[in-house]
């Protein structure tokens, strides 16, 4: 085992294999509580062990474990320059310059801007700062997808040592400045980070979500810093920031200046059965114009019918596949759709978000069902228009009858257009 | 409760042969989804190594054993060895939950007694972990899946520094493995004479129970033949 492995991490080691020498002991249960996840629920093993229930799924941690940790050291070599040759907006130059103030004095903060916004590149002056300055950093975002589509920019970006962590990874891990993850994995640190970025706060399965806030908590250095981003505020982090515990920046026109485009509702209350003649015209129309699309269904179960049902307005002529969170092809879709090889994929709500891809139209089928929250409903449309060339386009929502949840995502992209051009002024 | 390999929250199916027989297959753990997948080792199977296949002959593996001298096991296995299978292992034996015994504990308890009885067999002996390996994994994975019996005699044991997990071994190297095991003391007095069922949770090649059962019946067991979870 390797020093430098351990820096900062929580690592179960069996007791009955000897300590490995300046590695410090840590207990797996303190107060009846999982030491890691801070959970209480736990499954027996045989001679009155036990192992944690709350955590499993990141790696089981048993009476039979310890957790070695060595303080983290910020042992880094010095970073060359940013590559990163790009320009910033005036509006997302102002918004970085107050981003980076907020961290010189030692302040959490949040980061409240549009869909689109451009909130990665607005990200880079931090990190070039705050990488020069040897802080360990956490950049983590609830989803694997997002996770995947940061990694090659900021590794495009910079010249350091950085690492991706996810779920079902097989690399072995390696100690490095700049961490990529998914917020799950948070758990295996311990007092590690300087700077903790988390993407995408509204999202599942992080709102809400008390261990992994814990796991946040934990994760950073007691004098480290967050910098939560999100494009929907939820009314918890807004009241943080009335209480002036969160700085609040915030950043409502998307980079290229034009509006975030608005759900257009459709009334089809047996969608699934067959899909209005309005919408199918549409597709073929988007199919002309080789504009690919994504179709949004609420349920996993939906998704064959649909994507065939798509296929017959297409005439068959357009090249698609369905994608689901289990899809062992999930990633190689996404890259495929990416690509251009596909004309439009069929999904759940996991590629709500994160995903960037020029031109891209929006079909939300039964948009009115409760797996679709208003946050979801607002980064679907956020997927449309991200581009300085195309920075508009259709957002399309099926529902079978009038929902609260549409007319208030409709309302907060109003809020937030108008709230733009208020400040474009 | 959620399905423990998916996650997915479980629905308590209502169906006919639950209503008539009130048993359901591992029950309130998997979700039918997940437990579709799991197949079957129907009638038909090499009466060398329990593997699915048209015929009812020797296997092409289990001819090799034979030309190599070694009385065949006889294997009984219950499901193939697929990719669902494999998850549950992963799941089962190497994160080591615990709770995921319970799949088929029910099952297999009710084959292997039905093993004994029928063939008569005198002791029951299931293929051990290292003490290494307990340490970390805290469970033998192969013990609650034998019934409660008289007959259940820990018999054999790992040598020291001697390491029976080869799943992470290619099949050649598997195949050239050495003796892993030893007895434990006053097996010698308990095995003479008599017949054994020795039980694992995977027969892959083969090498671990030919191994387990060199040793028995050179320690003067009549007969060894064995059960597996899966083939």
């Amino acid at each position: 085992m390797e020093h430098e492995n351990l820096y900062g991490r929580l690592h179960t080691w069996p007791k009955n294999r000897p300590v490995p020498e300046g590695a410090q002991v840590l207990p797996v249960r303190v107060n009846g509580r999982c030491f890691r996840c801070a959970g209480r629920r736990k499954a027996l093993l045989p001679h009155g062990q036990s192992y944690c229930l709350d955590c499993l799924m990141i790696g089981r941690v048993s009476s039979l474990d310890c957790f070695l940790t060595i303080p983290e050291a910020n042992d880094f070599a010095q970073l060359r320059q940013m590559r990163w040759q790009g320009q910033l907006t005036e509006r997302q130059q102002e918004a970085s310059a107050a981003l980076l103030e907020n961290l010189k004095a030692g302040r959490d903060q949040l980061l409240f801007a549009v869909t689109g916004a451009g909130k990665t590149e607005m990200l880079f002056p931090i990190l070039d700062w705050a990488l020069d300055q040897r802080m360990r950093i956490a950049f983590v975002a609830p989803r694997v997808d997002v996770v995947l589509e940061l990694a090659p920019r900021i590794q495009a970006a910079f010249e350091v040592t950085m690492q991706v962590l996810y779920g079902d990874q097989v690399a072995p891990y390696q100690y490095s400045q700049l961490v990529l993850a998914t917020t799950h994995q948070l758990m295996r640190f311990y007092r590690a980070f300087d700077l903790v970025i988390i993407d995408e706060v509204d999202a599942f399965p992080y709102r809400g979500n008390k261990t992994l806030e814990r796991a946040i908590q934990q994760a950073k250095k007691e004098q480290g810093r967050l910098l939560w981003m999100t494009a929907t505020a939820s009314p918890a982090m807004l009241r943080a920031v009335k209480k002036q515990k969160l700085i609040l920046v915030s950043l409502p026109a998307r980079f290229h200046g034009g509006p975030l485009p608005n759900l257009q509702v459709v009334y089809a209350p047996n969608w699934s059965k067959r899909l209005p003649g309005k919408i199918e015209k549409r597709l073929r129309q988007w199919l002309k114009e080789q504009k690919p699309f994504f179709v949004f269904v609420p349920k996993v179960a939906d998704l064959e019918r649909v994507c065939q049902h798509v296929q017959r307005a297409l005439g068959n002529e357009g090249k698609g596949e369905t994608v689901h969170a289990k899809d062992p092809n999930r990633l190689g879709k996404v890259a495929k759709m990416r690509a251009g090889d596909f004309d439009f994929l069929v999904t759940t709500t996991i590629l709500e978000r994160g995903v960037t891809l020029s031109n891209l139209q929006v079909l939300i089928l039964g948009a009115d069902d409760p797996t679709f929250t208003r946050e979801a409903l607002v980064q679907m449309a956020g997927r449309v228009g991200r581009d300085k060339n195309h920075s508009d386009g259709d957002v399309l929502a099926v529902v079978s009858g009038p929902s609260r949840r549409v007319k208030a995502a409709q309302k907060e992209i109003r809020l937030v257009n108008e709230r733009a051009e208020r400040r474009h002024r | 409760m959620n399905c423990l390999l998916c996650a997915e929250p479980l629905v308590e199916e209502q169906s006919l042969f639950y209503l008539l027989t009130g048993y359901r297959p591992g029950k309130g753990l998997l979700c039918p989804i997940c437990l579709k997948q799991f197949q079957k080792i129907g009638p038909v199977s090499c009466p060398g190594c329990g593997r699915i296949q048209d015929e009812w002959r020797l296997c092409q593996d289990c001819e090799r054993w034979k030309h190599q001298g070694q009385a065949l096991l006889e294997n009984q296995a219950l499901y193939q060895y697929n990719q669902q299978m494999k998850d549950y292992m992963a799941r089962y034996k190497f994160i080591g939950d615990y709770r995921l015994r319970r799949v088929f504990a029910q099952e297999m308890r009710g084959a292997v007694g039905k093993k004994m009885q029928e063939e008569r067999l005198d002791l029951l002996v299931p293929i051990p972990i290292s003490t290494e390996r307990m340490g970390s994994r805290g469970f033998n994975q192969v013990l609650p899946l034998l019934p409660k019996s008289k007959r259940m005699e820990e018999l054999l044991a790992v040598l020291p520094g001697k390491r029976i997990d080869q799943s992470a071994l290619k099949r050649a190297d598997r195949l050239r493995s050495r003796q892993p095991f030893e007895l434990v003391e006053g097996a010698k007095t308990l095995l003479a004479g008599r017949s054994v069922l020795l039980v694992d949770d995977v027969y892959t090649t083969g090498r671990t129970l030919y191994h387990a059962a060199h040793l028995l019946l050179e320690a003067g067991a009549t007969r060894v033949c064995s059960l597996t979870l899966a083939r």
